[in-house]
């Protein structure tokens, strides 16, 4: 463990950035933009163990996620990476530290995050459309437009024809497209994904990966996606954040000063997997 | 069979070259027309449907066949034991006639329908009852930990053993019975309803809270819903339950009902009529239960799918 990086317990309310501090040069520079969407401050979270002391889930994190970011977190199982959507969500709350959406901490889940989980979040009572449309019948949209939108996400996902079907008759890549309609629908400024390709087969993926980019530059929002593939990250990332587990920390932000799409061929697409890999340590 | 044709007459007409033979499966694909292909399709659809539909007729029949041969060795058992009293133990030719008496009479119909409304009215309210009050356990602790001792302590007493309470408290009318079904169907509806609302997918109740949903949307829109499996178990356990205490509560006193027919068959000692009595409750058991079954898929298609 070094020493600089060891944890220090500061209360919520102490948040403002004491000039010396350790951190990534990576994360130094984000910080100089101030119109970052997401930050995420020196957070950590524990959770209780029963007849243990407790256990860390994430430890003193610190990275940002900009308006127009794909940001990926890699890493191993344990290393925290749900943990940090989790917070993003708002869906648990740090144990100290800050997550900043728009400079305002993060109290809850809300619409202007959405999130696309491994599988099974899809509502099993709703067809694909009342699916799509629960997002636009919560905050009240009328009728008309409801019926809009739901037609401009199904056409964007290519799922028209399946409008009508219910998720147990979908396969496991149509139940994930139509739950980034869901979530899209719903114009989020941020859009939260956690490996939600993990249970699809090889070629499906590959066309989702290649899906999701579009459907992310067409929205113009940004994305925080969670994945222990390292090839996924690259693919798919503006930045990369390598993780490591027990205690889950940040190891490292790499940006991926590559163009869309990307080609899993080119020289420099194998720089950054081999930077990536490398950060990541090859661990178990 | 026709597709395997179609493919190897394809195959002879050309040369036996290497290379043609790799694609000759491909090469036979592409030239079958449109036509040919719906005439396909059409056919193996039709075959299904047979086959589908003759499993079906299939089963009915076994089923048919089933109810006869019981009621073969009903009508034998009794006379083929020596010294047995018809009128005690009466074969099914020895029901008929009360059958008929009781029909013609309108007896039969009244008797149950009033059982039948007695122990739907009760079903109703303690459903909706234990619908509300498992969803509100189930989301609000505070209101668990408080009732969790009560209801469970309560749960604990058969309804059967509050019949002498309740004629003392409503008398013999309907408001006794009521009450006693609706005690007994409370409790099944509640306990599963409880856990359905618990054991909800996590990922579910997250997944709507980020697209913006309320307490109140997420009880009636999420919870509910992802519930409903287990509630409709425990509605289909409390609709037999509600018949139970129906006719227990029938024996003890009243003008109308199956419990009642049968009471009062035993007190002038006719057998027969009792039969009917019996006949009626597990003819109206069984098509409640598969009027239920048969609403639940209606409204409910998604519901045992995953």
């Amino acid at each position: 463990m070094v020493p600089g990086r060891l944890f220090r317990a500061r209360s919520p309310s102490n948040c403002s950035p004491p000039p010396s501090r350790d951190l990534d040069n990576e994360v130094l520079s984000s910080l100089a933009t101030t119109a970052n969407l997401v930050e995420v401050d020196r957070v950590s979270v524990l959770y209780a163990v029963k007849s243990r002391r407790p256990s860390w889930a994430l430890r003193d994190a610190s990275f940002s996620i900009g308006q127009q970011d794909f940001v990926c977190a890699v890493g191993p199982s344990g290393c925290g990476k749900t943990t940090l959507l989790n917070l993003t969500a708002g869906f648990i709350q740090p144990t100290t530290g800050t997550v900043r959406l728009n400079n305002q901490v993060i109290a809850g889940p809300g619409p202007d995050r959405g999130v696309v989980f491994q599988e099974y979040a899809l509502f099993p009572w709703l067809t694909v459309r009342e699916n799509v449309e629960f997002g636009p019948r919560t905050r009240g949209a009328p009728k008309a437009e409801r019926e809009r939108l739901v037609a401009a996400y199904l056409e964007l996902i290519d799922l028209k024809r399946a409008a009508d079907q219910y998720p147990f008759e979908l396969s496991g890549g149509m139940r994930q497209r139509v739950a980034f309609a869901r979530a899209l629908v719903n114009k989020p400024r941020l859009l939260l994904m956690d490996e939600p390709f993990a249970a699809v087969d090889a070629m499906t993926r590959a066309t989702l990966q290649q899906e999701l980019v579009r459907l992310w530059q067409h929205e113009q929002c940004a994305a925080f996606f969670i994945t222990h593939s390292v090839d996924e990250a690259v693919y798919l990332g503006t930045k990369v954040v390598v993780m490591s587990p027990h205690p889950g920390r940040v190891r490292r932000v790499v940006d991926i000063d590559l163009p869309y799409p990307r080609d899993r061929n080119a020289p420099e697409y194998r720089v950054f997997v081999a930077i990536v890999e490398n950060a990541l340590g090859h661990h178990g | 069979m026709a597709l395997q044709q179609e493919k190897a007459s394809h195959d002879m007409q050309r040369p036996a070259a290497a290379d043609e033979h790799a694609t000759g499966i491909l090469a036979g694909e592409r030239t079958m027309r449109d036509a040919e292909i719906t005439q396909i399709e059409d056919a193996f659809a039709r075959t299904q449907r047979d086959l589908a539909r003759r499993s079906v007729r299939r089963q009915l029949i076994l089923n048919v066949v089933g109810v006869v041969v019981f009621l073969a060795i009903w009508e034998i058992l009794p006379r083929s034991i020596r010294g047995l009293n018809l009128l005690l133990f009466p074969p099914p030719s020895g029901i008929v006639d009360a059958l008929r008496e009781l029909l013609s009479s309108g007896e039969l119909i009244w008797d149950a329908l009033a059982s039948v409304g007695r122990a739907l009215g009760g079903f109703a309210v303690g459903s909706i009852l234990g619908i509300v009050i498992g969803l509100l356990t189930a989301s609000v602790a505070p209101l668990r930990f408080m009732s969790d001792p009560v209801l469970h302590g309560f749960r604990s007493i058969p309804a059967i053993a509050l019949v002498p309470l309740a004629v003392v408290w409503f008398g013999i009318g309907e408001m006794s019975k009521i009450a006693l079904i609706t005690w007994g169907t409370f409790f099944p509806v509640w306990i599963s309803t409880y856990l359905g609302a618990r054991d909800v997918n996590p990922t579910l109740i997250r997944s709507a809270r980020s697209l913006g949903v309320g307490h109140a949307g997420l009880l009636l829109r999420v919870i509910l819903p992802g519930a409903l499996p287990m509630i409709l178990a425990g509605l289909r356990q409390s609709l037999a339950i509600s018949l139970v205490v129906m006719v227990a509560a029938e024996l003890v006193g009243a003008t109308l009902g199956l419990g009642e027919l049968i009471a009062s068959a035993q007190q002038i000692f006719r057998i027969d009529r009792m039969f009917v009595g019996l006949l009626a409750l597990g003819a109206i058991g069984f098509a409640l239960d598969r009027l239920f079954v048969f609403v639940t898929q209606r409204l409910f298609p998604w519901y045992g799918r995953s």
